[in-house]
């Protein structure tokens, strides 16, 4: 069924997006009920999993844009549950926590639509182009937005590690330009 | 300082001539903005890179099924009530159209009169006309048909009057599919 084969991205575009688990359980639940009744209108042409990360981009941008006057806090949010890892020891788990909380914060520093275009770049590796299909932009325009989005992150992840050394780095490699 | 192109190239993910690279690794060295930037980008684009896919909790596909359920019934429902509340909104207008007419033609009965004259007289004369129309399309027919002719009107009748009972439940009741 094609709920479960796409539940996971999903859901997981709609988490990083409202950055709160029972929101994106709502909004990936309502992702799938529009696809579901717009599936008459959907271009075989064109991959299956991006159409439906289309629909939810643009479902978490409005909802987004529906709260963008309420104060969200991110404090109490739970790390949800990590598909790739699924019995992290505590203390890998504690950094799993540390670095989702980290995202969740960074992330909804961005404006919607470039929050979602981090989303579909970083965990979704689509190209420009299909980030522009997915989110009713030109290329152009998308490619300007994962800019802003990219200089805006950066700059509040320097300011968060405040010049210390970076708490957490994948390799032991040095920056590469 | 002028921090372009380099802030530029930075963000950009694409990769750069060797000129470039080198302009670019001499602007770091003399830029502590731009090298902030970069060590930031640098780290976070790792992360966001090493970041997993969040599954929902367990059930998301039977919860899913049980969301889809409701929202058939709800949208059955509305579409019921639209097509009930049409249906009764045309009969209700037709019946104020007609009680207009009516009480209009109360207020005189001598015009009542004449109206109602004129209107058997322009049935019969419509009903003539049908039965002209009938009988040179029956003498056209073979004779096993025109002798069960009122049957076959009957059939007919019964056959629209079950089309259109059945119109109006199938849009009432059973029109959401998805």
């Amino acid at each position: 069924m094609l709920v479960e084969a796409y539940q996971i991205p999903v859901f997981n575009l709609c988490l990083r997006m409202l950055g709160e688990p029972g929101e994106a359980e709502d909004a990936a639940q309502e992702s799938f009920l529009r696809a579901y009744r717009g599936l008459a209108r959907y271009d075989s042409e064109r991959p299956f999993g991006t159409w439906l990360l289309s629909i939810a981009s643009h479902y978490c941008i409005d909802q987004l844009r529906k709260r963008r006057l309420q104060f969200i806090s991110v404090e109490e949010e739970m790390p949800a549950q990590m598909a790739a890892d699924t019995h992290p020891g505590p203390e890998e788990a504690l950094s799993l926590a540390q670095r989702e909380e980290a995202l969740s914060h960074l992330l909804a520093a961005l404006a919607p639509q470039d929050r979602a275009a981090i989303v579909l770049r970083y965990w979704y590796d689509l190209s420009y182009a299909e980030i522009a299909a997915a989110l009713s932009l030109s290329v152009p325009a998308a490619k300007s937005r994962l800019h802003r989005a990219r200089r805006l992150l950066a700059e509040r992840w320097g300011e968060r590690q405040g010049g210390r050394t970076m708490m957490w780095r994948p390799t032991n490699e040095p920056s590469t330009i | 300082m002028s921090h372009q192109p380099f802030e530029s190239w930075l963000f950009e993910e694409q990769a750069l001539e060797e000129s470039e690279g080198e302009a670019l690794r001499q602007h770091l060295f003399e830029c502590e903005a731009c090298r902030s930037l970069s060590e930031a980008w640098d780290d976070l684009g790792g992360l966001l890179r090493a970041s997993g896919l969040a599954a929902p909790t367990v059930g998301f596909s039977g919860r899913w099924r049980a969301r889809l359920a409701q929202d058939r019934e709800r949208r059955r429902r509305r579409q019921a009530w639209w097509v009930l509340g049409l249906t009764a909104g045309s009969g209700l207008a037709a019946s104020l159209a007609l009680a207009l007419q009516t009480a209009a033609l109360l207020r005189s009965p001598a015009l009542l009169a004449v109206r109602f004259v004129e209107g058997v007289s322009a049935f019969a004369a419509d009903v003539f006309l049908l039965r002209e129309a009938i009988a040179s399309v029956a003498e056209s027919l073979p004779s096993f048909l025109t002798s069960s002719w009122p049957l076959v009107s009957l059939g007919v009748l019964v056959l629209l009057g079950g089309v259109w009972a059945f119109s109006i439940y199938r849009y009432a009741f059973q029109g959401v599919r998805r």
